[in-house]
């Protein structure tokens, strides 16, 4: 059985499937992935990515010093990989049987 | 308008964290909070970002403290407290059997006015030594499981007389020696690290039901010393006098009993709770029952000879309890 995860945990995957993000760059591209319905706060972040980590969901791919500032860059694992496949799977199973049962009752309307 | 972010106001909510994690973690969360206030035109955090940031540094404590419950030296002495928390409250049961107890009854001098009860000793205490004494003999006989059951006996005994002496005409025991043998049991039943959470909510029910009925006695009593307008004595015993400290050392008492059953009722995993229990409570009762021998209304002497014997009994599992601490973080510290 596949254990529901959060949406903003969801996202967090989401957003570095497509390769190493750092934290900053993570909080947007959430924001963008879910048309700013989830806007993660510094705490929010690190609360969730430190769950990711010890779940080895996700790792530690680099960092780096710009302007002064530390930059972590996160990538995801092959364990989060497929964490996030079975999350997509359950998602779409639960918008087609909701679809499934709004059809239904619009046939019994 | 866009404005430089001042890095020291980001670096303040820092600071909510435990050290270690600011360590591993600060200087990369610190970026990502300049960044986004560098992007929003801040310069400082927002109300949102430092609720988020307490309520993540929050956790980040809870989970550091949970681990220390589990790996702390302090919860390990207090293990060791088990074992002399048995051997003070045998020796406390022993001296208040036999000097309490037996030795009037021998010498025909009584220290309870009125008729005796209970086959000719003196107070119900006498139950309480005789539970006590039954789970040491458990205790030495092997039978682990059924000795912490006989402690959690010996802890809820002295609310048990507590309960009786309220709903009979017999003569209250001694709540000083009772409040000792009931820190005593208490640590002894629960000292074990694989002490069942049943077990420890029915020993600090108990502890609490008896200081119910502790505290209603005072209450009851003083009610009526003050219909009568005579000086109301605490237990009925000239030892436990009112004049002077004694009240206090009742109450001190019932605050003790109250805060162990508490401790152990709510937040028994907290082994902090029970050790501040045990040495502020028992140092009350030391400090208030040691020298309230008053030989005249209004007057109490603190004596070192009434004193010491009391804290000698109190000092030995405590004293265990550090030597035990400094053992082990010694040897951490060599192992590291």
């Amino acid at each position: 059985m596949v254990t529901e995860m959060r949406d903003p945990t969801v996202y967090l995957l989401t957003a570095l499937s497509s390769g190493p993000r750092h934290g900053y760059a993570l909080i947007t591209e959430v924001a963008d992935l879910s048309d700013g319905r989830v806007r993660l706060r510094p705490g929010t972040l690190y609360g969730a990515l430190d769950r990711l980590l010890s779940d080895g969901h996700v790792a530690v791919a680099r960092e780096e010093v710009v302007d002064g500032r530390l930059r972590r860059y996160y990538e995801l694992t092959p364990d989060g990989a497929t964490v996030l496949a079975e999350q997509a799977a359950r998602l779409r199973r639960l918008a087609e049987s909701t679809t499934a049962a709004l059809r239904l009752r619009g046939a019994t309307a | 308008m866009s404005a430089d972010p001042t890095p020291w106001r980001f670096r303040r909510l820092l600071a909510l964290y435990p050290a270690q994690w600011q360590a591993e973690n600060g200087d990369a969360m610190l970026g990502v909070m300049l960044d986004a206030a560098e992007a929003e035109g801040r310069t400082g955090p927002t109300a949102r970002e430092a609720l988020s940031t307490l309520g993540h540094a929050t956790t980040q404590w809870r989970s550091r403290l949970q681990a220390c419950r589990r790996d702390d030296a302090l919860l390990r002495s207090f293990a060791a407290l088990g074992p002399a928390a048995v051997v003070s409250g045998a020796v406390l049961a022993v001296l208040g059997l036999g000097f309490g107890e037996l030795a009037p009854v021998l010498t025909g001098t009584p220290t309870v006015w009125g008729p005796e009860p209970l086959l000719g000793l003196t107070t119900t205490a006498v139950l309480v030594h005789v539970v006590w004494l039954v789970a040491l003999g458990v205790a030495l006989a092997g039978r682990a499981r059924t000795a912490r059951r006989a402690f959690a006996a010996a802890a809820a005994a002295p609310a048990l007389v507590a309960v009786l002496s309220a709903l009979t005409g017999l003569p209250q025991a001694r709540v000083g020696l009772l409040g000792g043998l009931t820190v005593f049991g208490a640590v002894a039943a629960v000292a074990w690290p694989d002490a069942s959470r049943r077990l420890r909510v029915v020993v600090g029910a108990a502890v609490l039901a008896g200081t119910a009925t502790g505290a209603t006695q005072i209450l009851r009593t003083a009610a009526a010393s003050q219909s009568s307008g005579t000086a109301w004595e605490f237990t009925g015993h000239g030892f436990y006098s009112v004049f002077g400290l004694a009240s206090l050392g009742g109450l001190a008492t019932v605050a003790t009993c109250a805060a162990l059953g508490l401790g152990l009722v709510t937040v028994w995993n907290r082994p902090g709770i029970l050790t501040t229990a045990v040495v502020v409570g028992g140092t009350w009762i030391v400090v208030t029952h040691a020298g309230i021998a008053a030989r005249e209304p209004g007057a109490w002497m603190l004596r070192p000879s009434d004193l010491l014997p009391f804290a000698a009994l109190l000092a030995i599992p405590l004293s265990l309890g550090l030597l035990m601490t400094a053992v082990r973080l010694r040897s951490r510290t060599v192992r590291a």
